[in-house]
């Protein structure tokens, strides 16, 4: 692995050294898993077993580290570095001006990263600077991928290959799909077993272990839906917050995030924060022409900014 | 929070929520949120919670006769003096 480092200083630069002389040992590592939904669990991962299930590296790949090298989604990219000699180029922190500050000075070819990361590195750039840095490959995950979000990236990068993966921390990388579709081709998850009802939301179960994460089939594809815990239950009807951010994004908001409401007569409600030019008041005519009733959010508020969660997720909890 | 200012607040809700479809100055209070209104049982609940966050009243739900609580004025009623969650 070529190491190119922005800042030799940092603590980043010295986390990915560290990172890296851990998996040439083969050490075993902690991981904490994100936390989207809670408290983050504490795994063990073989960093030499991961390492050798990499596969479909090149040496003249550049990848530009967007992930803390703490989490399994930047020690995946790291560890996909090593195992193909590719270089990864160290920003100076993972904020949205060090990235594309690096990306400009480096022009990476590959880069990995959530969709709300995306959203957030466009917001941040209104000259487009990013349509400038030549990647061939942009690969999203921690978050399902809307079309929208693919759309947006093939727009920004016309020649580039749009991947996005499913992996969860517990079960490591399980799938990537590159057709410029959202979705999971479902030939690719049938394996699997699913408990609940699929047409609504049903539970992944991989060998025999519940994933936590609901899938919905429509036609030949697999929309993931949510994490069990993140569902809305609006007097018995289940409102997963990622499809009301969506209608949200496509009615014109920047960035969503739905969330639960306590409500004194039908258990829960809906709530959301947007960010966009978009008015509460249009946004909220526009949800209501896109999502059923149950799902339309009661408290439609702009804020100026959304956190993202240290895994680059949409915070679910507060 | 008297009945009248629970009135006003509960007004503007309703037309935040119909989107103006109705008018805030249009209510006195007498009408009826399902029958008149033409609201529904999730537009009440919706009603309902945006009261309890403007007004900071939590309503003990299980000690009210809903059956009874069919206008404006009377929603504002329990708002102003009804059961509250402790």
């Amino acid at each position: 692995m070529k190491l190119v480092h922005l800042d030799r200083s940092t603590r980043l630069a010295a986390q990915v050294e560290a990172l890296a002389e851990q998996a040439r040992a083969g050490d075993e590592l902690i991981v904490h898993t994100s936390g989207t939904t809670g408290t983050p669990k504490v795994i063990r991962r073989d960093l030499g077993e991961a390492l050798a299930k990499k596969r479909g590296g090149a040496p003249d790949h550049r990848f530009l580290l967007t992930y803390s090298p703490e989490r399994w989604s930047g020690i995946s990219v790291v560890l996909h570095c090593l195992a193909f000699d590719c270089t990864l180029i160290i920003p100076r922190s993972l904020e949205a001006t060090d990235l594309l500050a690096a990306a400009i000075a480096e022009r990476p070819s590959h880069i990995s990263l959530t969709p709300s990361m995306l959203r957030t590195i466009f917001i941040s750039d209104p000259d487009r600077a990013w349509s400038q840095v030549p990647l061939r490959q942009i690969t999203f995950g921690g978050e399902a991928a809307s079309q929208s979000v693919i759309d947006l990236a093939q727009a920004y990068w016309p020649t580039a290959r749009i991947s996005h993966t499913y992996a969860s921390t517990e079960h490591g990388d399980i799938l990537a799909v590159s057709d410029g579709l959202a979705g999971i081709p479902a030939r690719k998850l049938d394996r699997h077993s699913f408990e609940g009802d699929l047409e609504v939301g049903a539970e992944l179960i991989i060998d025999g272990i519940s994933t936590g994460d609901l899938w919905r089939r429509a036609g030949d594809r697999y929309h993931f839906v949510g994490r069990r815990e993140e569902i809305i239950n609006v007097g018995g009807n289940k409102v997963s917050p990622l499809v009301v951010e969506e209608a949200a994004i496509a009615a014109g908001a920047t960035m969503a995030r739905a969330y639960a409401v306590r409500s004194p007569l039908v258990g829960s409600m809906v709530g959301l924060e947007y960010t966009g030019e978009i008015e509460p008041r249009a946004l909220q005519a526009q949800l209501r022409a896109r999502l059923p009733k149950y799902a339309w959010p009661v408290n439609v508020d702009r804020v100026q900014q959304l956190a993202l969660s240290a895994a680059g997720k949409t915070k679910r909890v507060s | 929070m008297d009945k009248q200012d629970v009135i006003r607040t509960l007004a503007a809700i309703i037309e935040d929520i119909s989107l103006g479809r109705v008018s805030a100055d249009s209510i006195d209070g007498s009408e009826r949120i399902i029958a008149d209104l033409r609201l529904d049982s999730l537009d009440f609940a919706s009603v309902m919670l945006r009261c309890e966050q403007s007004t900071g009243v939590r309503l003990d739900e299980d000690r009210v006769n809903w059956a009874e609580v069919d206008t404006v004025g009377k929603l504002a009623q329990l708002f102003a003096t009804g059961p509250r969650r402790a």
